[in-house]
C-alpha cells in the first residue's frame, strides 16, 4: 500500500489537533517527522523535488532551517517520491573517502539501502552517512568541504518503487 | 592592526544574548552554537549568525565539546565564549579550545582544574591562608567521629568525601545524634557514589552565603567587585542575590576581600572568577567555600554597584586588551538585588512549566535591569534549565531596592506558562527578608515549609 499525500496531510491534521509533541512514521519510501517544538529536527517528508532548493549551506541562519522543516509535509501538488536525508548533526561535510578518492555518489547513481553517501566531520572524526533506502541519487545538495548544520539536507533520494 | 576577531557563543538564554549584544557593542561578531529547539531564540536572531549543532538533548548539541569546538572553528572564530553552566567550567574543554588556537574566554584550563577540584581548592585555600571550616581528614567509623567532633565542637554535619549535593550529610548536635547518624549518612554516601567515606565539619546554624565577586589579570594581580549576599536559596539553588552583603561588619568585609584576591592571586588567575563564603553570623567569621571558575548568574547586581561591564572586561582581556582600572578605581554605590524568574509553578513543588509564553510584560523603569531571552510568543523548550530572566534593582539603599523590587515584581505580567513572580513577592514582602534576616536555610523553614514536611 502507498502512502498519499492526502494521508500525509490527515497525519498532519490529526497532529496538530492533538496534543502530541512529536510523530514519527516510516512506511513505504516515505519518512515522516513533525514536531510541534522543532525538537524532531528539519525533515524529511515527501516530495524533495517539488521543494525549491535553496543555495545550501554554512551562511543560512536559524530560521531559514526552520521554514525548510514545515514546507515540505504540507505541500499539497508533489507527489511523495522522494527522501531527503539530512545532516546527523553539525559538521563538514565530505563526498569523498579522501580528498582525490571519488565520490561515494554521483546524481543519477542508483545506491542500494545502507550503500555510504557521504561523511560529517567532527574535529578529525568521521561519521558516515548511509542510504536509508535502495533508489536513485537526485540530488546532492552541499559543495564538498562545507560546513553543515544539524538537519540540513544533504542528499535526495528517489526511492525503489 | 591585528585581523578583527569573531566570537563563538557555546551557551543559550540570557547568557547568550548579553554576550552577543556585548560583543556587538565592541564591534565583534558574533556565531551562536544553538540546538534545534532553540533555532528561533531571540539569541539566534540577534547573533550575527546562528549554527544548528544538533538535536535538543543538550548532551548531543550544547554539552558536545568536539562539535562545539568544530562549529566555532569552521564558522572562523577566533575566541568562544563559555558563560556559565554547559562546557565554562570543564578544564578538558578548555585544554581543547587551546590546543586548537581558539581562545577561550575566561580562566586556562589549568587554573579551572586547580579550583575546580573540592580538595585540591581546600588546599590552596589553606596556603593563601584563607580561612577553612574546622573539618576532620576521613573517618572511618562511630569512635572516630567521636573523637573528631569533640575536637571540632558541636553541632557537627557529616559529608560524603565523593560528592555533595545533600546525599551523605547528617546534621548532629551532640555525641548521641552523632552515633546514630553517622552509619545511615555512610549508607547514603555509599549509595549515591558507589564511595561510603566520610569525613566531619562544623555546623553553622545560621550561615549566610557570600562570595566575593573578583577578575583576575593573569599577571598576579586580581581585582574585587566587592561581594554578593546570595543566602535566599531553595535545595542549594541561589533565588535572590543581593551586592553588597549589607549584613556584614567592615573589617569582616574586608578581610573576605582580601582572601579572595589572596587565593586567586596564588595561581594568577585571569578572567572573572568568585569565591564563595559561608559567613558565621553568630560568631561573624567565614570560611571558604569554592571558586566559581566562571561568570555566574548573579553578576549583574555586581555591575549594578559598581558600574562595571563584566562581560565587557572578559571579551576586553580575552581580546588583548589590557584592564586599565584599578582597584581604587573600584567603588560600592547603592544597593542592588537580583531576583531569578524561573519557568516553575510553586503550587506544584517548583514543577517545570515550559510552554507558550502568550503574554509578557516586564516592568520598566529607573534602577530596573531585565537580563532575558524571551519575548512575547517565544517557547520555554523543556529541555534546559527554567530560568527564563533575572530582574534586576538598584537603589540608593537595601530599604530602596527592596521597595523598588516589590514594585517591579507587582508589575511584571507573564500568560501562558506558571513563573514563581508571585512566590518571589511573597519572599521579598517577608518581614525577615525586610529586615535582612535571613540564612541559607531561611526559605525552607519559613515559606517552604509545607513542602519540606511534604517530602
Amino acid at each position: 500500500m502507498a502512502i498519499s499525500m492526502a494521508d500525509i496531510e490527515a497525519i498532519v491534521a490529526q497532529f496538530e489537533k492533538s496534543d502530541w509533541r512529536t510523530i514519527e512514521l516510516v512506511a513505504d519510501g516515505v519518512e515522516l517527522r513533525l514536531s510541534k517544538d522543532g525538537s524532531a529536527g528539519v525533515v524529511c517528508a515527501a516530495a524533495p523535488r517539488a521543494t525549491p532548493t535553496p543555495a545550501q549551506g554554512a551562511t543560512h541562519g536559524a530560521a531559514e532551517g526552520a521554514e525548510q522543516g514545515a514546507a515540505p509535509a504540507t505541500d499539497a501538488s508533489s507527489p511523495p517520491s522522494g527522501l531527503v536525508v539530512t545532516a546527523p548533526s553539525l559538521g563538514t561535510f565530505y563526498r569523498a573517502p579522501r580528498p582525490g578518492e571519488p565520490s561515494f555518489a554521483e546524481v543519477g547513481q542508483v545506491v542500494a539501502k545502507g550503500q555510504e553517501l557521504c561523511l560529517i566531520e567532527v574535529m578529525k572524526l568521521f561519521t558516515t552517512v548511509h542510504a536509508p533506502s535502495a533508489g536513485v541519487v537526485i540530488a546532492i545538495h552541499v559543495i564538498d568541504g562545507q560546513l553543515v548544520e544539524f538537519g540540513q539536507p544533504l542528499v535526495s533520494i528517489e526511492p525503489e518503487s | 592592526m591585528a585581523a578583527p576577531h569573531r566570537l563563538f557563543i557555546a551557551n543559550r538564554g540570557e547568557i547568550a544574548l548579553r554576550a552577543i549584544e556585548t560583543a556587538r557593542a565592541l564591534g565583534v561578531e558574533t556565531v551562536l552554537g544553538v540546538s534545534a529547539a532553540d533555532r528561533d531564540s531571540l539569541a539566534a536572531r540577534a547573533a550575527t549568525r546562528a549554527v544548528v549543532l544538533g538535536p535538543a538533548a543538550a548532551s548531543a548539541s550544547y554539552l558536545d565539546q568536539r562539535l562545539v569546538l568544530h562549529a566555532a572553528r569552521a564558522s572562523g572564530c577566533t575566541a568562544l565564549y563559555p558563560g556559565y553552566g554547559f562546557l565554562s567550567e570543564r578544564a578538558e574543554f578548555a585544554a581543547l579550545c587551546e590546543a586548537e588556537g581558539m581562545i577561550f574566554v575566561g580562566p586556562s584550563s589549568a587554573q579551572i582544574a586547580a579550583v575546580g577540584d573540592k580538595l585540591a581548592a581546600r588546599s590552596l585555600a589553606e596556603t593563601a591562608g584563607v580561612p577553612l571550616t574546622s573539618g576532620s581528614p576521613e573517618i572511618a567509623d562511630v569512635p572516630g567521629a567521636l573523637i573528631a567532633a569533640e575536637r571540632i565542637g558541636y553541632p557537627v554535619i557529616t559529608k560524603a568525601s565523593a560528592g555533595g549535593g545533600g546525599r551523605g550529610m547528617v546534621v548532629a548536635r551532640s555525641a548521641d545524634e552523632l552515633a546514630r547518624g553517622f552509619g545511615p549518612a555512610a549508607a547514603e554516601a555509599a549509595a549515591a557514589f558507589g564511595d561510603g567515606r566520610l569525613y566531619l565539619e562544623r555546623y553553622v546554624t545560621r550561615a549566610r552565603h557570600i562570595e566575593v565577586q573578583a577578575f583576575g589579570l593573569g599577571n598576579g594581580d586580581v581585582l574585587h567587585l566587592h561581594e554578593r549576599d546570595c543566602s535566599v536559596q531553595r535545595r542549594y539553588q541561589k533565588m535572590v542575590e543581593e551586592a553588597p552583603a549589607a549584613i556584614l561588619p567592615d573589617a569582616v568585609r574586608a578581610g573576605l576581600h582580601r582572601a579572595a584576591i589572596a587565593l586567586l592571586g596564588s595561581i594568577a588567575y585571569a578572567n572573572a572568577g568568585t569565591v564563595e563564603f559561608l559567613y558565621d553570623e553568630e560568631r561573624a567569621t567565614f570560611a571558604f567555600l569554592e571558586v566559581n571558575a566562571r561568570i555566574q548568574v548573579e553578576h549583574p547586581v555586581s555591575e549594578a554597584v559598581t558600574g562595571i561591564d563584566l562581560v565587557r572586561w572578559q571579551l576586553g582581556q580575552a581580546m588583548g586588551t589590557p584592564q586599565e582600572t584599578r582597584q581604587r578605581d573600584i567603588h560600592c554605590r547603592g544597593h542592588a538585588i537580583e531576583v531569578r524568574i524561573l519557568a516553575e509553578d510553586p503550587a506544584r513543588r517548583f514543577a517545570p512549566s515550559p510552554g507558550r509564553i502568550t503574554r509578557w510584560r516586564p516592568p520598566v523603569g529607573p534602577g530596573i535591569r531585565l537580563d532575558s531571552a524571551v519575548a512575547e510568543g517565544s517557547m520555554v523548550p523543556p529541555y534546559y534549565d527554567s530560568m527564563i530572566a533575572k530582574l534586576i534593582v538598584h537603589a540608593e539603599t537595601r530599604a530602596g531596592a527592596v521597595a523598588r523590587l516589590l514594585q517591579a515584581l507587582g508589575d511584571f505580567e507573564v500568560e501562558g506558562i506558571a513563573t514563581n513572580i508571585g512566590f518571589l513577592q511573597t519572599l521579598v514582602g517577608h518581614r525577615d527578608f525586610r529586615e535582612n534576616r535571613v540564612h541559607t536555610r531561611w526559605l525552607e523553614q519559613t515559606l517552604l515549609l509545607p513542602e519540606a514536611a511534604a517530602a
